[in-house]
């Protein structure tokens, strides 16, 4: 059995519930003029469909999978914990590069792009380096001349506005 | 009916000026920079070049904002090789076989080929928009709510070519990109619809947000999850002499490079559809009808011929509309009308009349600018290779800010930077349990045109069902599915019986 497809069908299922739920938000619109497709019709067509292919994608699996693997596996806080352990100890750059990214959006309003972005490529550079082989100080100095050269290219020479915060302010202006 | 002496003199109006020759390159190169990095577009560049042009005659105003369009759609090309990520919308397709073939070392022959294709393409829709302009234009005028919907549909149809072996993924991915088209107000009665109470959602999400968040993330993460393998260094051949094609292959390619100029040329006359859609329907119908479709995806020249030819023929045939008509083809030619405006050329039949010497000098420019994005990419490839000898670490890093920036510059608010965040997740989660992307960008593309025109039809056909009977080329275009759908479904069949 293909676990992975038996865990995106149930993800799926929980995000058409979720999108249903907000589909009956939408307001129909009344009077003269309306007819035929209302704006609900086609959100709530297309969750239905997904929703039908994700419970498709969970049968084809269970079906197909032999019947001694079709009982419902015991669940202990033990094996999930065990598992979450594994889980981050395998995958935790890819996990704290979501959080840079987050992070860089968040610094981005209240520092500022510069500022921002020399955190965020510094952090990022580091992340994806194996460890040991990097040179830290070149990422560094690397991170803080992209910023001001990122900022100073699209503010100064194309006028593209971009949130400036104190360094914006003081270096470049 | 041309008139040949308005034409020379257009033509001549571009050619004595060496300035002007100047310009377009320059607008070229500026396009090329743009198109190339994620985020940035031809849009984004004309935009901001639109000022500049305020004190330049119309000729040299116009041609540079042509060379901006011309140098964007053909851009997208060098990230989408290189590092698998579309530098526009309309180089979406060109990852499917680019970055393949560039991962296997040949990156300098699916530059070369993609360039020599673009510029073919480009060409193409030019000859189209100088003879046959005001045809075309007839043509597409007589499109309505049922033939836009009928297409939309045809177009959805060919998703089975993209949906890779698990066909209920593909269609699950198509739905969900057309559920993530109905964010926003709701075409018609504007009303909203899953907005969450936010007034930033009210304008739906845009394309270049869920674009990068897909594939640029995606890359970055990939990188992320690859940092403790040991990393396969790729060599790349030696660059090839010419643009990476034989002669005997470039004739074995001539009905694909032919064949996707019309689709690109057909799509970009429809206004709405765009680039991304060109590239894949040209993309799914080289794959179709190819001896051999199992191929596609692993870096064969067929994949890019087709995706680059179609998505520049775009340019041509966008601007038939837009010159015609008045009505853009694209979101370029949407501000390529403000350029129009700005120097007082008004669009519409009587535009040969009125500014033909003017309307022949775009053309010029146009084939100038092809000509410039030839010349500039060829000898820029050198350059665009000495990328992949960066260190990842280091490269995509600094390409994610760039695209942030990109995805920022778009309504200049925070939230669609969010918005890639969302899809960076999205992108990540579809790559690790197998759902196809391109379905997802096409359900996208498409979605909110069937709808929209789906819902036209539907308040027509409430007043009289039978009107449908009198759109003979929306019945074409439905017949025309049905019969693809049940020869893939029939083909698929036959192949799983042969395989079990």
């Amino acid at each position: 059995m293909n676990k992975k497809n038996l865990l995106s069908g149930g993800a799926l299922l929980l995000f058409c519930f979720f999108s249903w739920v907000q589909s009956l938000k939408i307001k129909v619109a009344q009077g003269a003029g309306v007819s035929g497709i209302s704006s609900r019709a086609m959100p709530q067509a297309l969750i239905i469909a997904i929703a039908a292919l994700s419970v498709l994608l969970i049968a084809r699996e269970v079906i197909a999978a032999p019947a001694e693997s079709r009982r419902i596996p015991s669940f202990s806080v033990e094996k999930a914990l065990g598992a979450c352990v594994t889980f981050f100890k395998d995958n935790y750059e890819v996990l704290i590069s979501f959080g840079l990214l987050a992070l860089f959006i968040i610094l981005l309003k209240s520092l500022g792009f510069i500022a921002a972005a020399t955190v965020f490529l510094m952090s990022e550079m580091f992340i994806l380096t194996p460890i040991g082989k990097g040179k830290y100080v070149k990422m560094a100095l690397l991170s803080i001349f992209c910023a001001f050269f990122i900022y100073f290219l699209f503010v100064r020479l194309l006028n593209v506005y971009l949130p400036a915060g104190l360094a914006g302010n003081l270096f470049i202006g | 009916m041309i008139d040949y002496s308005v034409a020379l003199q257009g033509v001549y109006s571009v050619i004595r000026e060496p300035l002007l020759i100047l310009l377009i390159f320059a607008g070229v190169a500026m396009g090329i920079m743009f198109g190339a990095v994620p985020g940035l577009t031809s849009s984004m560049a004309i935009t901001m070049c639109l000022p500049l042009t305020y004190g330049m005659s119309q000729t040299q105003g116009m041609a540079l904002l042509v060379a901006l369009y011309v140098g964007g759609m053909s851009g997208g090309l060098i990230a989408s090789i290189l590092l698998n990520i579309p530098g526009t919308p309309s180089a979406v397709s060109t990852c499917f076989d680019g970055h393949p073939m560039a991962a296997s070392g040949k990156a300098y022959r699916a530059l070369g080929i993609g360039i020599l294709c673009s510029f073919i393409g480009t060409v193409f829709g030019l000859i189209c928009l100088f003879f046959i302009a005001p045809l075309l234009a007839k043509v597409a005028i007589e499109f309505g709510p049922f033939e836009y919907c009928a297409i939309a549909i045809f177009s959805l149809s060919l998703v089975i070519s993209l949906t890779g072996k698990d066909i209920i993924k593909g269609f699950i991915s198509v739905f969900l990109g057309m559920l993530f088209g109905t964010v926003g107000l709701a075409p018609i009665d504007a009303a909203k619809r899953f907005t969450f109470g936010q007034t930033q959602m009210n304008d739906g999400l845009k394309l270049i947000s869920i674009l990068i968040g897909l594939y640029a993330l995606t890359e970055i993460l990939k990188v992320a999850e690859a940092v403790r393998r040991p990393q396969k260094v790729i060599v790349q051949e030696v660059r090839m002499r010419g643009f990476g094609f034989s002669l005997k292959e470039f004739r074995s390619q001539m009905f694909n490079i032919l064949s996707s100029c019309v689709i690109g040329t057909g799509v970009g006359i429809l206004p709405g559809l765009g680039g991304g859609t060109a590239g894949m329907l040209a993309y799914t119908f080289v794959k179709n009808r190819s001896k051999y479709p199992e191929k596609f995806g692993t870096g064969i020249p067929d994949g890019i011929v087709a995706s680059e030819a179609s998505n520049n023929a775009v340019i041509g045939g966008a601007m038939i509309p837009l010159l015609t008509l008045g009505i853009p083809g694209d979101g370029a030619t949407a501000i390529l009308l403000g350029g129009l405006m700005l120097h007082s050329i008004s669009p519409g039949p009587l535009i040969f009349t009125k500014n033909g010497a003017v309307v022949y000098g775009i053309y010029t420019a146009i084939f100038i600018a092809a000509f410039a994005m030839l010349v500039i990419e060829y000898f820029g490839m050198r350059v665009f290779v000495k990328l992949l000898n960066i260190p990842k670490n280091l490269l995509f890093p600094i390409i994610i800010t760039m695209s942030f920036i990109g995805a920022f510059c778009i309504s200049n608010r925070i939230f669609d930077i969010w918005v890639v965040f969302f899809f960076g997740i999205v992108g990540y989660l579809m790559s690790k349990w197998g759902f196809p992307k391109p379905p997802m960008v096409l359900g996208f593309i498409l979605g909110s045109t069937f709808e929209s025109n789906l819902r036209r039809a539907s308040q027509h056909m409430a007043l009289d069902p039978s009107v449908i009977l009198t759109r003979p080329i929306a019945l074409v275009f439905i017949v025309i599915t049905v019969l693809i759908l049940t020869i893939s479904i029939l083909n698929m069949r036959k192949k799983k019986q042969t395989e079990e």
